[in-house]
């Protein structure tokens, strides 16, 4: 699937087959270019929305910071599992368990006398090296049998973390001391807002160019074409490996942030349907996109609320009901839908572009 | 989905510099929060320092706010009617002109209950909604172990009493040593094993045990607490096995304990592994007394299914009067509880231990709230921690908690299953 015209131009030929009536089913299911703002547009968004995103901490009560911070949480973890199942093509439902090493990474780390920001690093480096380790064996199965291969391991987290007892103590949980150092005026739900943000951010930014450069690229090509991409002199097997363990080491960074946030981490945190909802936030958001990691985050964070807000009975039915919509009508996620919606006013707007 | 590489990239120049910009401003001008918790918390010490008390959000003199996080949804959804028979049991009073208190003020005294699906994330995002945006003045019956721990940080630096939580860990016993605003509802595990121990060394001496437990560090420390319990009298465990949590079924385990013909079988299996082990028991003919945990020990969902005679002489300790018990009618209690149940149908199931746990979780606050001196959150928790022979509708044994000792149950009773219901024996068992 590579677009090769310009944005504007497939545009156009977006328009004219509008022309055509197509149904609502189909003008939703089509394939879009991403969106072609100006610069002046592109320059304004970023500013405004770091501004607020920046200023959200200082205004806020603790409770609406928490629940943003797990926004961009989500955010992280989606786009490492983005980079993995959207462009690489490699299906991974354990993701769970990668988030569990990151957050007890950051918990036995604290316990050790690590300080606390530091510990983020090992809870993106220790998943990487098992992201690697597991990568190696498992990433020569395909579909399915590789979808297996990665349930299993979430399955099996909240057990192995009874079996590490010593390390973990079991079922009782770490409680997390992360309030911020001393020289940092902010109170808790702040300082780790700020965390969030910052490697949010690094995520977001790293991924779009790792989707975008050569790397991007041979995991796009190993995904839709591997004998091609084989013959081109890409190495299939480094190539996943490693993918897989990047992709890893993002849910890591994030299970720490996570384990930060909460201030507690036990066994039940990490359960199956973690992982089932970090793969709700990529097919939501828009897979093999990058932004649509943020709105998938968004989703999995604010819908299941919504819905239990209005009738808690019916929480998993209308999440359900969402999910099989989405399925159905929006192969391309929120995304998808804001780049039909928006695409032609963004068009429209006069000035440089690119 | 791959297009020119350098379309975007100049942005990120401007939005760094943005960036630094606020953080500059945000950091020199209005760095943090006047007070580590929101402004109006009461901080412990405030009341000691005015001279007149001042009250502690979410207490008027027309209303008292209380809030609770529990699952309504999602696989732990059972556990939601502890919240709604709780709102239901202070809705009623509200209706009835409210609550008097100590000052001789009625108030009404408004529930909030906020969905978690067992969440730890949802249940730390709600209880600092429930401060912060409802401004409660306690949160009461919180369920789980996790939940319980994750917040402490939070109510102790907010000063919120977190009133009996839906647990029995031990690890409210640790997290005592520390801080005071969380306590426990159910008896603590180690208490639980400590009086059964007692039990059967009173009533079933020189005999010899096996152990069933769960793989885990729970599990370990049932399994040594027994051991401690019985050195140096005549019981002995004589075999012991495991199981995993995430086993199939417990009937390999439960035919080798079996094979010791050991007299006493404790059965610290939980859910449906409790039935199928004491299915399995009747199986193998295997005679011995069983004894059985306390979550386990719900006659219509766990011992009944394991058919006829399999859970005769079932023995556990007693904290809630046996609501499927019939005969009970003409109990003031019992009675009263079934006519509350039968006056909310929709939400309050008569024969549902959950709901039957939110009743006593309400006639525990109702009683806290009554007793306290003041309208502060300290005075709260001073209250909920000296009941001194509190008699509640549903509890066997009159409740006496104390500051030192985070569960309500500091004493029980021992109950034997005859088939249908249980006989609740005579003596009282006490933590010590």
């Amino acid at each position: 699937m590579s677009v090769v015209t310009p944005p504007q131009a497939a545009r156009r030929a977006d328009r004219a087959a509008d022309g055509a009536r197509a149904s609502v089913a189909e003008w939703l299911r089509r394939p879009r270019p991403p969106l072609a703002p100006p610069r002046w547009l592109a320059i304004l968004a970023t500013a405004l929305g770091g501004i607020a995103l920046l200023g959200i901490p200082l205004v806020n009560p603790s409770y609406i910071n928490l629940t943003v911070t797990l926004v961009m949480i989500w955010t992280v973890v989606g786009l490492g599992l983005n980079l993995l199942v959207g462009f690489g093509g490699q299906v991974s439902l354990g993701h769970s368990a990668f988030f569990a090493i990151g957050a007890y990474a950051v918990a036995v780390g604290g316990e050790l006398g690590i300080p606390h920001p530091a510990t983020l690093l090992v809870a993106g480096m220790l998943p990487f090296a098992v992201g690697y380790v597991i990568g190696l064996p498992a990433l020569r199965l395909h579909g399915l049998q590789l979808g297996l291969v990665t349930l299993a391991l979430a399955m099996a987290t909240p057990a192995a973390i009874r079996a590490f007892e010593p390390l973990t103590h079991g079922s009782r949980g770490i409680a997390i001391d992360a309030d911020p150092p001393s020289w940092v005026p902010l109170a808790h739900d702040q300082w780790i807002y700020y965390l969030a943000l910052a490697a949010a951010v690094v995520a977001y930014l790293a991924t779009r160019r790792l989707a975008r450069g050569r790397l991007g690229r041979s995991f796009v090509a190993v995904r839709d074409a591997e004998l091609v991409a084989e013959t081109l002199g890409v190495n299939v097997w480094q190539t996943k490996t490693r993918l897989f363990a990047t992709s890893a080491a993002y849910a890591g960074v994030a299970g720490g942030l996570y384990a930060m946030l909460l201030e507690f981490v036990g066994p039940e945190n990490f359960n199956l349907a973690l992982s089932i909802s970090f793969v709700t936030l990529i097919v939501v958001g828009g897979l093999a996109t990058v932004p649509g990691a943020v709105l998938g985050a968004l989703f999995v964070q604010y819908v299941p609320t919504f819905t239990s807000s209005v009738s808690p009975a019916a929480t998993g039915a209308a999440y359900g009901v969402v999910l099989i919509v989405f399925a159905f009508f929006l192969p391309f996620g929120l995304v998808g839908l804001a780049r039909g919606a928006l695409g032609k006013v963004v068009d429209r707007l006069p000035g440089r572009r690119g | 989905m791959s297009h020119a590489r350098t379309t975007h990239r100049p942005r990120i120049l401007p939005a760094a510099t943005a960036g630094v910009a606020v953080t500059a401003l945000a950091l020199t001008g209005c760095a943090g929060r006047e007070t580590p918790a929101d402004a109006g918390e009461a901080s412990p010490t405030s009341s000691t320092m005015g001279i007149a008390e001042e009250c502690s959000p979410g207490f008027t003199d027309t209303e008292v706010r209380i809030g609770t996080s529990i699952p309504l949804s999602g696989p732990a959804a059972a556990y939601g009617a502890i919240g709604q028979t709780l709102k239901a049991y202070f809705d009623d009073l509200n209706a009835a002109g409210g609550l008097e208190f100590a000052d001789g003020v009625t108030r009404d005294v408004t529930i909030s209950v906020i969905d978690d699906g067992y969440d730890p994330a949802k249940t730390a995002a709600n209880v600092r909604q429930l401060v912060e945006q409802d401004e409660v003045f306690a949160l009461a019956g919180v369920l789980g172990t996790g939940a319980a721990i994750g917040v402490a940080p939070y109510v102790e630096e907010a000063g919120v009493p977190n009133l009996f939580v839906g647990t029995g860990s031990d690890a409210i016993l640790a997290l005592h040593e520390t801080t005071p605003w969380t306590t426990g509802f159910m008896p603590q595990y180690g208490f639980e094993v400590q009086a059964l121990a007692a039990y059967l060394i009173d009533n079933h001496p020189d005999s010899t045990a096996a152990i069933l437990y769960q793989n885990d560090d729970f599990g370990e420390s049932i399994h040594a607490g027994f051991e401690a319990a019985f050195e140096g009298t005549g019981i002995e465990i004589i075999a012991a096995e495991p199981y995993e949590l995430a086993s199939a079924s417990v009937d390999s385990q439960v035919t080798a304990l079996a094979a010791s013909d050991a007299d006493v079988f404790l059965d610290w299996a939980v859910g449906a592994f409790a039935t199928q082990s004491l299915k399995k028991k009747l199986e193998l003919g295997w005679d011995a007394t069983t004894v059985i945990n306390a979550p386990a020990a719900d006659a219509t969902f766990f011992l009944k299914p394991a058919g006829e005679g399999a859970a005769d002489g079932v023995v556990s300790i007693a904290y809630t009067k046996d609501i499927t018990d019939p005969s009970l009618a003409g109990d003031a209690g019992y009675d009263a509880w079934t006519t509350f149940a039968a006056a909310h149908p929709d939400e309050v199931n008569a024969l549902s231990a959950p709901a039957a746990a939110g009743y006593q979780t309400a006639q525990l606050l109702e009683a806290a709230l009554q007793e306290m001196e003041g309208c502060t959150r300290e005075a709260l928790l001073d209250a909920a921690t000296s009941f001194d022979g509190l008699e509640l509708d549903l509890a066997p044994v009159a409740i006496s908690t104390s500051p030192d000792y985070p569960y309500v149950f500091s004493e029980v009773k021992v109950q034997v299953f005859n088939g249908d219901n249980w006989d609740v024996a005579e003596d009282t068992y006490t933590a010590n």
